[in-house]
């Protein structure tokens, strides 16, 4: 698995007439963790589905900018390739109702990966999410998992495809708080494996996960950097105020 | 005043419902009392005759009906096209049957013997159509956006997402199709005998002809095989509100 140097240069986005985003620049350096931390509606998530075009599934949807994957312009790229390249996870923890080692195979079935190969890919997935040795059956449904086994579930189907880059969206948000632990831990352990872009719940949870962070609000990039330097001297009046409010 | 109103309105919907369960069974207790148990015979050949036929309409209408509502579902971006299809196929979802039957009847010096089965498959389409867009809209729509993340392209969301999640409703529209089929009198009765006319159509004939012990026993043939369909097609696929447990 390599990780990719992810670029959003210049990126303003709109919902019909509604501007979303404006001119936000944004760099995650291959195998770090960058965390986007903002108050709700900031634009956070619309990032992340431009990241890797989902946004463009909306016909609302319209965009300006470039999205760089190692340099190269995602524009380019099939959209589906960029896909598997650059995976996604979401807030809810969305398993298909199939078994669970079904579940981490299905990208690598789509992308018409053989069964010897998606074998061990799923057996490496399910190992790095720590989930192997915990469902020893992996024919059950993914249904009969609880919520956190389920979001880890996912995000090893999108490791199972060696994404470049990894995108998690709120990816505790509907977690119990021991739930969330155990992702966080996840995500942290995928530091130098592959470039992460998370929507982080709270400034806290970007503290405990990320290399770099950034703040957006109302659609505009406030402030970005090591996640010590903006947690302990925020440069930006406005990131001062959105971290003294998370951490009374 | 709303508590008497409510108290109204339940106490009509009890009256409404003894009233249609007391038509229905004066209905059947007329049926049963008319038919004969020399006309059974004539029923199981009816049936036989029918199967085929309706069978033949279903797998012939499937085809169009599938490609209309996944069009309409999946592939057609909100607009006016995709609008003025779903007009399209509302419009011909009300289309008497009488009317398509007349339809057949021009159509049959040319078609012979199979415009039955087209008749029956036009009469049938647009409901199916209908009926299967409903149930290709079930899937989640984060089981679709999943998928589509992890690169699934809008064939792979059909065949891989939609299509898994639709299959039980696939069959309960085809049987609930099969049933209304069975009933469908009307298109027939306006095509030639020669044509050869399924238990609906046989009927109509035998009650024209002043046989209603013959027609008694096919109406209940009907009535059964129809029942049975839905209470089946309702099994495999119960609404979400319907609790069994």
């Amino acid at each position: 698995m390599s990780s990719a140097r992810l670029r959003l240069a210049g990126i303003s986005a709109w919902y019909g007439s509604n501007q979303v985003l404006a001119d936000i620049e944004l760099t995650v350096e291959p195998g770090t963790v960058l965390a986007l931390m903002g108050p709700p509606n900031a634009g956070k998530s619309t990032v992340l589905k431009i990241a890797n075009r989902l946004a463009e599934l909306d016909p609302s949807f319209k965009v300006d900018g470039r999205v760089l994957l190692d340099g190269q312009d995602t524009a380019e790229v099939d959209p589906t390739a960029l896909r598997r390249q650059v995976g996604m996870v979401f807030e809810r923890p969305t398993a298909f109702p199939r078994s669970v080692a079904d579940n981490v195979a299905f990208g690598l079935v789509l992308a018409g990966i053989g069964p010897g190969e998606r074998a061990r890919r799923v057996e490496q997935a399910l190992r790095k999410v720590g989930l192997w040795d915990e469902i020893p059956d992996r024919s059950v449904s993914a249904d009969s998992l609880g919520a956190g086994q389920r979001q880890l579930l996912c995000i090893a189907r999108a490791l199972a495809l060696q994404p470049r880059a990894l995108l998690l969206d709120e990816p505790t948000r509907w977690l119990h708080p021991a739930d969330a632990t155990r992702v966080e831990s996840v995500v942290r352990s995928l530091r130098g494996q592959v470039t992460v872009l998370i929507s982080a719940v709270d400034a806290s949870q970007a503290g405990r996960v990320a290399d770099t962070v950034a703040l957006l609000d109302q659609g505009r990039l406030v402030e970005q950097g090591p996640t010590g330097d903006i947690f302990t001297n925020p440069r930006e009046p406005a990131t001062q105020a959105y971290l003294s409010r998370r951490f009374r | 005043m709303t508590r008497w109103l409510g108290v109204l309105v339940h106490l009509w919907g009890w009256a409404s419902l003894v009233v249609v369960v007391t038509v229905l069974a004066a209905g059947l207790g007329v049926l049963v009392a008319t038919a004969a148990p020399g006309a059974l015979p004539l029923l199981g050949g009816s049936i036989l005759h029918t199967g085929p036929v309706v069978l033949a309409a279903v797998l012939l209408a499937a085809p169009f009906a599938v490609t209309t509502a996944v069009a309409l579902d999946q592939v057609l971006p909100a607009g006016n096209l995709r609008d003025a299809l779903g007009l399209l196929v509302a419009a011909l979802d009300g289309v008497p049957a009488l009317v398509v039957g007349v339809v057949g009847a021009v159509l049959a010096p040319a078609l012979g013997p199979a415009v039955v089965i087209v008749v029956l498959a036009l009469a049938i389409a647009p409901s199916l159509t209908v009926a299967l867009a409903a149930v290709l809209d079930r899937a989640e729509p984060e089981e679709r956006l999943a998928a589509q993340a992890l690169g699934a392209t809008p064939l792979q969301v059909l065949l891989f997402v939609v299509g898994p999640a639709s299959a039980k409703g696939f069959a309960a529209a085809g049987l609930r199709a099969l049933a209304r089929l069975v009933g469908i009198a009307a298109p027939l009765v306006v095509l030639s005998p020669e044509a050869g006319l399924p238990i609906a159509g046989d009927i109509v004939h035998r009650a024209a002809s002043g046989d209603l012990a013959a027609a008694a026993t096919l109406a209940l043939g009907v009535l059964a095989l129809a029942t049975a369909l839905r209470v089946l097609s309702t099994l495999i696929d119960r609404p979400d509100s319907w609790s069994m447990q």
